[in-house]
């Protein structure tokens, strides 16, 4: 597994935009979860967290009428117990 | 032999280089002294006390600025709080590994944290002091 360092400071020795892989990382006594956790380090090929704006769905309208089935569904769970 | 002054020392911990935030750092080793004496057995009676090493005890003392940034100081430490880091310290940070600039590295308790420190006016310290687990490396090999 390979890591791109996208900390401020070295890691392993390497720069930010520098590769390492996960035996650089062992083999200094590092911890992987550590560093992608703190943010030193991310995974080779993955592209930042961009925020994606999730497309706005209308709302769905029930035609065969919603309440009455809403209704008619619970009172048959009711029903039951 | 020159003496050193120290300008340049690399300090890093869990495998990130926090040098530029380290202001002091004091690495110290200490043995256990056993105490041997007893009496001589006939031959030559005991004149002084005796003694040999016990166990060593090793710490690292660090006093970091604190930064609360992304990827700075805070970020490193934190996390590692109640766990055991890879410590490594080499005098000279730009100079190769060899007997006038050894590096040791080492495992150390990250027992101790204080992430705010410091009265009005003053620029916020950590100043902490790690026990090592286990023995110090020191090497000398470029």
């Amino acid at each position: 597994m390979e890591y791109i360092v996208t900390s401020s400071k070295k890691v392993c020795g390497k720069v930010n935009g520098e590769k390492l892989t996960q035996d650089d990382i062992i083999s200094v006594g590092g911890s992987v979860e550590h560093l992608l956790a703190s943010g030193h380090i991310k995974k080779a090929g993955q592209t930042p967290k961009a925020v994606k704006e999730e497309p706005k769905e209308e709302p769905q309208v029930l035609k065969d009428e919603p309440e009455a089935f809403a209704f008619n569904n619970f009172n048959y769970e009711q029903g039951d117990k | 032999m020159a003496r050193i002054v120290l300008t340049n020392v690399q300090v890093t911990v869990g495998a990130v280089d926090l040098s530029d935030h380290v202001a002091s750092v004091t690495l110290s080793t200490t043995y256990d002294v056993l105490e041997t004496t007893a009496f001589a057995g006939g031959n030559v009676p005991a004149a002084a006390k005796t003694r040999i090493a016990g166990l060593a005890d090793n710490s690292v003392t660090l006093e970091f600025h604190q930064d609360f940034a992304a990827g700075e100081v805070e970020q490193t430490i934190y996390p590692l709080l109640g766990t055991t880091a890879a410590v490594a310290i080499k005098p000279n940070t730009s100079a190769p590994i060899g007997a006038d600039n050894p590096a040791y590295t080492f495992d150390a308790l990250i027992s101790e944290w204080t992430p705010l420190n410091g009265a009005v006016g003053e620029l916020a310290t950590a100043s902490v002091t790690w026990p090592v687990s286990g023995a110090i490396t020191k090497d000398v090999t470029p």
